[in-house]
């Protein structure tokens, strides 16, 4: 290995396996993703600096071909974003791509689609997310009484306590018994 | 596992006894001994695996991180008294702690019950779960006190809570302050040498699982394929693909098996070994030739000289008929084929030596190596059978199938990345929305008598004809055979050799688009329960066509007829992979180009996924059959797995586009799986009869042995019939010894369906409960709010609008609650309200009031408090309690 040019130090791919879902291998690939995205501003080498402080803005993340029919594409760089904006380190991104990977655990997976979900930072699935995501969904062809129709339809399936609005809580009671909530939730590298 | 049990029914006394106070009977049943016996251990144990963290955080403090981990994900608020008394108790026993907890967590109903059970503890756990994140946790990383196990517990939930969440770098950073920590105590601190060794055996482990992982990965076959195939398709069409290459892995596995421990020494010995001299079946008896190549010479004293390619070319079969290659034996099967490594035929009976000095005994490497590869397939498939049915049906049990939420939060498909592929997923999502907002009145429709009548009668006739005609395809098969079996006696002509096997894929081929088709008159209301029917109806086609094959085979005792078996199988095979795959490829791109050319409307056919996954099951099973008899076979199959799987994926990309109707892969899946595994138990129970009952022929390993098994008995394990070890199997194999055991295996089987069945009943009831609680707190948040208004009303300056209380932030909501409780106590004249003692008493006995009654959860809801309290004070809501009343009460 020595003949390769180091992309990440010893320590760093270490640490990066254990804390994510992936191998060593997919780490590398997942920085060649990331670097393709931007290669003027992403170095070959990534120091541990680099990693953390240098970031692709939303607007190129969203054109990762992975990403880019995704309806969520934006929301979903929100929610992995350390500046909350939306723009995207080589770590968030790996942090990303590894929740996304078939190799996550439910719970997990499940904790960030609720984020995704919750357009609002709310904490709750009230009306207005369920809507932003029947848009998205559905690219607006849905009308608008008939989104409401399908957003009370939704809470009145899921909502417990009877407040109006999904809390994590319940939204997990129903996703983890989605039967396709793994497969469709996934996104290969 | 004991100790757990152990410690957890003791943990269970435990909080029985702390939670002294409101202790809900649940139709005469204390409700916790309703909650707790239905643990599941094995659910618990997947539980605590899936959290952990793949690779752990950390190996060092797996000990302590991962029942935090746990905790967690249950989603057990620190703020919450449950959690206080669960972790409060058990202190010092974190793995008991852990037990308990998941176990707490193990069915589904109940970490809802126990949120949910009381309003104040619903909103306390709110606020205990999401303020730590209201502020961005990511923005700023709590620094994690970690004060080992003697800290506030609390603290460490909360802590571990924010683990399973955390950004990368700020899991980089606690794992860097976990190992100083370590580092620091195993300074202070010294192991046992036990616990050492079991840790450096468990790491050891884990980094010899992460080694096996990485290669596995990097191995990945197809990896951009299949990401192509995702991206265009979505995740259905993809696990056609998927389905494939696990197939082929398998398959590889017997490859693998069968070349090096069959096919190589076959071969050497052919090289070294003069092939023509057949053995003499009459002096061996039961007992092997003893021959070798290298230092036994012949009878002349000279070592037989080994055989040449030329020589190779022209050997004599075992129809005694000189066979020279000629292509038409590539489909065929037979002729030069017949006398190769191929077929179960050629190999012999003897044990020989490859090497100086080692032994190698051909009839136990073929039974064994032919054993192994069937476990592993066997053991391979049930495994992955029951992960898939546990995740799919068991883990997932509960839901409303059709359920409208389901499709809006798990609808899309992130696998998909062409632009093409997203917008039919975007109609296909808005399709069903739309579909189920019409359903109601859909599922509501008049099915009058008649009409019902009519449907029961079509099915029940078009059942008929189904099994009628399987009969006929079994008896024309058995027809096709017997002439095929009486030219080969004859050894005249060829010709007819490949109708039996050109006419059954074509009929394999063709039939189930009949069978799709005429599943459309049955008029089956859910239309998975048609695609059920359709896919049960061709692998009932498949087997009858297999077992045919088989059955004539085991029954014709032919001069050699498990070489006759396996050619059989071999043509099938061939011709499958001509018709099914080429020739349908061909006719779908043909189709394809057609109506290209000649329709405006660019309609392409959608990939039949489980049409395509039949045939591959088919296959699989054929695989099965013919192994076996012909150990080649495994390469066969992995070539023509090989190719099928580019040419599918060429006709695929050309020729079809993203389905319309979302395919639920998890679910179907589970159902091939199923398939598969029954197709390969009747290929054990076939194999189990041949061993036992019938005789082999003349030729090949087991050649001079009544039965198979006796070969195996007496040459593998040296047995003879005065053994101890034989005379105990001859007893295990005893008819009433045998009934014995099934008997006891059915009364189990029998005891955890019950179980099964209670549990689930009780998780209805533990849901029932939960839908009333969910009305009790609609009510009951309506008493509130006109608790609200009158108080306003009485105090003349409103304080906080009523109109608010379900959108309000959290806080505002408590604010809210409280001052109902005030205006509460204003009701109930205590003289000052004002003095805090009071309050306090007051709000602690409303508090526990309200708790055991939605523990009774049947609508014995305060009716001191608030049923009749607002309406003597308050005239606008006494209408609305009184209607509500009755409707609680059962």
């Amino acid at each position: 290995m020595g003949n390769k040019l180091v992309t990440f130090t010893e320590e760093q791919l270490n640490d990066y396996q254990d804390c994510t879902f992936f191998t060593r291998k997919e780490i590398l690939r997942v920085h060649k993703k990331f670097r393709e995205l931007q290669p003027d501003l992403v170095p070959r080498t990534m120091t541990k600096d680099d990693a953390v402080h240098v970031r692709v803005a939303r607007d190129i993340m969203e054109r990762l071909p992975e990403l880019r029919e995704n309806p969520f594409k934006s929301r979903i760089c929100e929610v992995f974003s350390s500046d909350g904006k939306g723009n995207l380190s080589f770590e968030d991104f790996l942090d990303m791509l590894s929740i996304l990977n078939e190799h996550a655990p439910r719970d997990i997976k499940v904790y960030y689609a609720f984020k995704i979900y919750d357009f609002d930072n709310d904490q709750f699935l009230g009306p207005s997310d369920l809507q932003q995501t029947l848009r998205l969904l559905t690219q607006s062809q849905l009308l608008p009484e008939e989104m409401t129709q399908v957003c009370e339809k939704v809470v009145d399936e899921c909502d417990v306590d009877a407040d109006g609005r999904l809390s994590y809580m319940e939204f997990e009671h129903v996703i983890t018994r989605a039967p396709d909530f793994l497969s469709t939730f996934h996104i290969r590298i | 596992m004991v100790f757990r049990r152990d410690g957890s029914v003791r943990q269970r006394q435990q909080v029985v006894e702390l939670e002294v106070g409101p202790v809900v009977k649940l139709d005469g049943l204390d409700w916790r001994e309703n909650l707790f016996p239905s643990r599941n251990f094995n659910v618990n144990l997947e539980g605590l695996k899936t959290t952990k963290m793949k690779r752990g955080v950390n190996h060092s403090s797996s000990v302590e991180e991962i029942p935090m981990a746990r905790l967690d994900t249950i989603g057990i608020s620190s703020d919450s008294p449950e959690s206080q008394y669960l972790c409060g108790a058990n202190n010092n026993n974190l793995s008991r702690r852990n037990s308990l907890i998941s176990q707490h967590s193990c069915l589904s109903g109940i970490e809802s019950v126990s949120h949910h059970r009381v309003p104040e503890m619903y909103s306390d756990f709110e606020v205990g779960l999401y303020v730590p994140n209201k502020s961005p946790s990511r923005s700023n990383p709590h620094k994690t006190d970690n004060n080992g196990n003697d800290g506030s517990l609390s603290k460490q939930i909360d802590s571990a809570r924010r683990d399973a969440v955390m950004t990368l770098s700020e899991k980089r950073e606690k794992k860097a302050e976990i190992v100083r920590r370590n580092s620091e105590r195993s300074k202070e601190q010294t192991i046992g040498i036990f616990a050492m060794t079991k840790y450096s055996i468990s790491m050891s482990l884990q980094k010899f699982k992460e080694t096996v992982i990485t290669v596995a990965y990097s191995m990945d076959l197809w990896y951009g394929s299949l990401k192509l195939i995702e991206g265009s398709f979505g995740s259905g069409v993809a696990s056609y693909f998927r389905f494939l290459r696990w197939l082929l892995l398998l398959n590889l596995s017997s490859l693998i098996i069968s070349v090096s421990f069959l096919v190589v020494p076959q071969t050497l010995r052919q090289f070294y070994y003069n092939f023509d001299e057949v053995p003499d079946v009459t002096k061996n008896g039961g007992t092997y030739l003893e021959k070798s190549f290298f230092d036994i010479p012949d009878a002349n004293g000279t070592v037989p000289p080994p055989l040449t390619a030329a020589s190779l070319l022209h050997r004599t079969n075992p129809y005694g008929v000189h066979a020279e290659f000629s292509i038409t034996d590539l489909f065929t099967g037979e002729g030069f084929l017949t006398a190769t490594t191929m077929y179960y035929g050629s190999y012999g009976n003897q044990t020989f030596q490859l090497f100086e000095g080692y032994r190698y005994d051909l009839p136990n490497a073929y039974f064994f190596s032919m054993f192994v590869c069937y476990v592993v397939i066997l053991i391979t498939v049930s495994v992955s059978m029951a992960r898939s049915y546990r995740k799919t049906y068991i883990e997932t049990r509960g839901t409303h199938k059709g359920s409208l939420a389901l499709k809006v939060f798990s609808g899309w498909d992130y696998s998909v990345a062409t632009v093409k592929a997203a917008s039919l997923n975007q109609r296909r999502i808005y399709n069903e929305i739309k579909e189920a907002l019409n359903e109601e009145d859909f599922q509501k429709r008049d099915t009058s008598c008649l009409l019902r009548f009519t449907n029961i009668t079509v099915q029940f006739t078009l059942n008929f004809m189904f099994f009628f005609l399987m009969a006929g395809i079994a008896l024309s098969m058995w027809y096709l055979l017997g002439r095929h079996s009486a030219y080969l006696s004859d050894s005249t002509s060829n010709s007819h050799t490949m109708t039996m096997a050109i006419v059954t894929s074509l009929v394999m081929n063709i039939l189930p688009i009949g069978f799709s088709w005429i599943v459309r008159y049955e008029d089956y209301r859910n239309p998975r329960t048609a695609l059920y029917v359709t896919l049960l109806r061709t692998f009932i086609l498949n087997i009858v066509v297999i077992g045919t094959t088989a059955t004539f085979w085991l029954t014709h005792s032919d001069e050699c007829w498990e070489t006759a078996l396996g050619q059989e199988v071999y043509r099938l095979f061939i011709t499958d992979f001509i018709i099914s795959v080429l020739l349908m490829g061909l006719v779908e791109t043909f189709w394809s180009i057609i109506r290209r050319k000649f329709s405006k409307i660019s309609s392409q056919p959608e990939f039949n996924i489980a049409w395509n996954t039949l045939n591959l099951i088919y296959n699989q099973t054929l695989f099965l059959v013919g192994f076996y008899f012909s150990p080649l076979l495994s390469v066969v199959i992995v070539i023509k797995l090989f190719l099928t799987f580019y040419i599918k994926k060429a006709g695929a990309l050309y020729n079809c586009q993203a389905p319309k109707k979302s395919w639920r892969a998890a679910q179907t899946q589970t159902i091939f799986l199923i398939l598969t595994f029954i197709a390969l138990l009747g290929v054990f129970l076939v194999f189990g009869y041949l061993i036992v009952y019938v005789s082999p022929s003349k030729c090949g390993p087991f050649s001079g042995f009544k039965y198979m098994y006796e070969a195996i008995l007496s040459g593998i394990f040296q047995l003879h019939n005065d053994n101890v070890f034989f005379i105990t199997v001859l007893f295990l194999a005893k008819p009433g010894v045998i009934g014995g055991v099934l008997i006891a295996m059915c009364i189990a089987t029998y005891i955890l369906r019950a179980k099964a069945e209670a549990y689930t009943i009780e998780v209805e009831i533990l849901n029932n409960m939960l839908i009333q609680e969910k009305k009790d707190k609609a009510f009951l948040f309506k008493h509130i709010k006109n608790t609200e208004k009158a108080s306003q009303k009485m105090k003349g300056s409103p304080t906080l609008s009523s109109s608010s209380s379900f959108h309000t932030p959290l806080s505002a909501r408590r604010q809210l609650k409280i001052t109902t409780r005030e205006s509460q106590s204003s009701f109930l004249s205590t003289p000052n309200r004002r003095t805090h003692g009071l309050q306090r008493k007051f709000n602690s006995t409303s508090q526990i009031a309200s708790r055991s009654s939605w523990r009774y959860g049947r609508g014995n809801i305060r009716p001191d408090l608030l049923t009749d309290q607002p309406s003597t004070s308050s005239s606008s809501g006494t209408s609305g309690t009184k209607s509500d009343t009755s409707e609680m009460k059962p």
